[in-house]
């Protein structure tokens, strides 16, 4: 026990002051996980909005496309990670590339993992909206755009839930993180990654300090879920 | 802005909700679509203001030169929607204050001096007090009340009011209902509320499960119905079916024992229908320029506020009257007693059934 209570006092001691290799660990986590939800989120909503607009009286082929992103979303995490590796690997199709173990085939990958988890909780707070809202709107004479805009905005809280939702499943995420990524120090080592491979080599500090702001990220993430979804 | 729509249908899914519409909103006055509800109002409403698609038929637009304007096209349909507004029937209120919601329209149209706009409108409509309030805690009639400001603060030529006061209370009814003569644009409004038609309506077109049973102003409606429909639907409780006979230049309608005098060019089997205001009732016979006086026997007496309804049996056939209290008490009407009922030949209306 006396070793274990040892490490989480090194650790402590880490982060009180910050150590600037953890700054810079939690900082790329923040910006990865950062970058792939922008991504999905530009790609979910559209998705999410389009598929409510054609949801609006439910038929055959609007029901198989909500199956589809059902499907997407229950794709294992490493599943895509297999995917994105043997896409970008240097005998892989775009491995000319020479996008495998950076930053951005990380956001890359966290983004396909969280669109569908946006695209799904958009669609069901778009549509939960319902068609008079749409109609009001145009009623009063909203072009296209302004439309969109303001189903938006009713719908806001239920997206904001969306996006911190999306957000905390891919900052937690380790394996296809770490398979894609490949946790090189300075480059594309993250919270989960770090984590993972320093407790494993023994370096129980590094692992433990981490542990704790990631904790501390999730919990404010959740508190803010809650927080919302009681509006 | 003058619409006109020719031959308009629709069907949902196989079901035919619209058909063989064909009618003509005209400038500045109120038109109204009365009818049951199902009848087809409000899918009718939703067409004309560009919300849906018609299966068949066309619209047309005029301005207020007479000139057509295009229907067809993304930006020439937007235009249109912006110079008419709907409120329908439960509006939606946007999860905002009363003046965020009311000010709405006018916001994305970039206008100017929204502030003043939207102030004037909301005393206009008693809801001053609540212009801070989020819009989703009001009332019904409170809720109404926005949706009505919110299409009005855009100044619309045209206003379409979908039942816009059925399940009110009665202080929203009031200043609404207040507020419909004063508004200077065209309107049409959907209703199924009869004394609303009549006060309000310059023009009404009676719709019955989709299609359009007669038309006219509201005098030629409630007095002349086309169809037993439409005189059941208002209120026309004298209405039997028979034949006429024609004798010595008179003619007469039969049905059952009972022949009445009346006056007519049509001919054959036929329906009659008799105002319950147009029947006279006396103790004794009368002798006057009333062609029609009968005997027969009380049978059911109900008081209505300040009226008695009296329903009275001659030979068969129930006649359905009405008197003021003071009558019944100075006739001294009772259950079962003999009663003389007269009315004009010229009162009883004479149609044949419209079957279309």
């Amino acid at each position: 026990m006396n070793p274990l209570f040892e490490a989480i006092g090194n650790a402590l001691g880490m982060l009180f002051p910050p150590k600037s290799e953890i700054l810079e660990i939690v900082g790329l986590s923040l910006f990865v996980s950062g970058c792939g939800l922008i991504l999905s989120t530009c790609l979910g909503l559209t998705l999410g909005f389009f598929l409510a607009q054609i949801n609006l009286s439910p038929n055959r082929f609007s029901t198989l496309l909500v199956n589809i992103l059902h499907t997407w979303m229950a794709l294992p995490a490493i599943c895509i990670g297999l995917l994105v590796y043997l896409f970008f690997t240097r005998q892989g199709p775009l491995g000319s590339l020479g996008l495998l173990y950076t930053p951005q085939v990380m956001i890359l990958a966290q983004g396909i993992l969280a669109t569908p988890i946006v695209a799904s909780l958009s669609f069901v707070a778009f549509k939960q909206l319902g068609k008079e809202v749409r109609e009001t709107i145009l009623s009063l004479g909203a072009n296209y755009l302004q439309m969109v805009l303001m189903l938006i905005k009713e719908a806001r809280f239920a997206l904001l839930a969306a996006l911190i939702t999306a957000f905390a499943r891919i900052i937690g995420e380790t394996g296809m993180t770490l398979l894609v990524g490949g946790n090189i120090k300075g480059y594309t080592r993250v919270m989960t990654t770090a984590i993972a491979l320093e407790t494993m080599k023994g370096n129980f500090e590094l692992g433990i300090a981490l542990g704790i702001i990631l904790l501390i990220v999730a919990f404010i993430i959740n508190f803010c879920l809650q927080r919302i979804q009681t509006k | 802005m003058k619409i006109r729509a020719i031959n308009l249908s629709k069907r949902f899914n196989g079901k035919r909700v619209l058909e063989d519409i064909n009618l003509e909103i005209e400038e500045n006055r109120i038109t109204c679509f009365l009818g049951p509800n199902g009848a087809g109002k409000t899918t009718l409403l939703r067409i004309l203001d560009l919300l849906e698609e018609p299966t068949t038929g066309e619209i047309v637009f005029y301005n207020q030169a007479g000139l057509r304007l295009q229907v067809t096209g993304y930006r020439n349909r937007l235009e249109l929607r912006r110079r008419m507004v709907m409120v329908m029937q439960n509006p939606i209120m946007f999860n905002d204050t009363v003046y965020a919601n009311v000010s709405y329209g006018l916001r994305i149209h970039h206008k100017k001096n929204i502030e003043q706009k939207v102030d004037e409108i909301l005393e206009m409509l008693g809801l001053d007090r609540l212009r801070n309030i989020p819009a989703r805690n009001l009332s019904g009639g409170e809720k109404q009340r926005v949706a009505l400001a919110r299409g009005l603060v855009l100044e619309p030529e045209l206003l379409f009011l979908d039942e816009p006061t059925s399940d009110l209370d009665p202080l929203s009814i009031r200043i609404i209902e207040d507020l419909l003569p004063q508004l200077k644009m065209t309107i049409v409004l959907a209703t199924h509320n009869l004394l609303q038609a009549e006060r309000f309506g310059q023009k009404i077109y009676l719709l019955n499960q989709g299609k359009i049973v007669q038309e006219g102003r509201p005098e030629q409606i409630f007095t002349q119905p086309y169809s037993s429909f439409v005189a059941e639907f208002i209120g026309l409780e004298n209405i039997w079916q028979g034949e006429i006979i024609e004798e010595n230049g008179n003619k007469f309608f039969c049905s059952g024992n009972l022949r009445i005098e009346i006056v007519t060019e049509l001919e054959g089997k036929v329906h009659a229908a008799l105002r319950p205001e147009e029947i006279l009732l006396s103790n004794d016979a009368l002798h006057s320029s009333a062609r029609n006086c009968f005997l027969g026997k009380i049978i059911d007496l109900e008081q209505r506020g300040a009226i008695f309804l009296v329903k009275v049996d001659v030979n068969g056939l129930p006649f359905q009257a009405m008197v003021t209290k003071k009558s019944k008490e100075e006739l001294d009407l009772q259950l079962y007693k003999s009663i003389y009922l007269a009315f004009k030949a010229s009162a009883v209306h004479i149609f044949k059934e419209r079957t279309t």
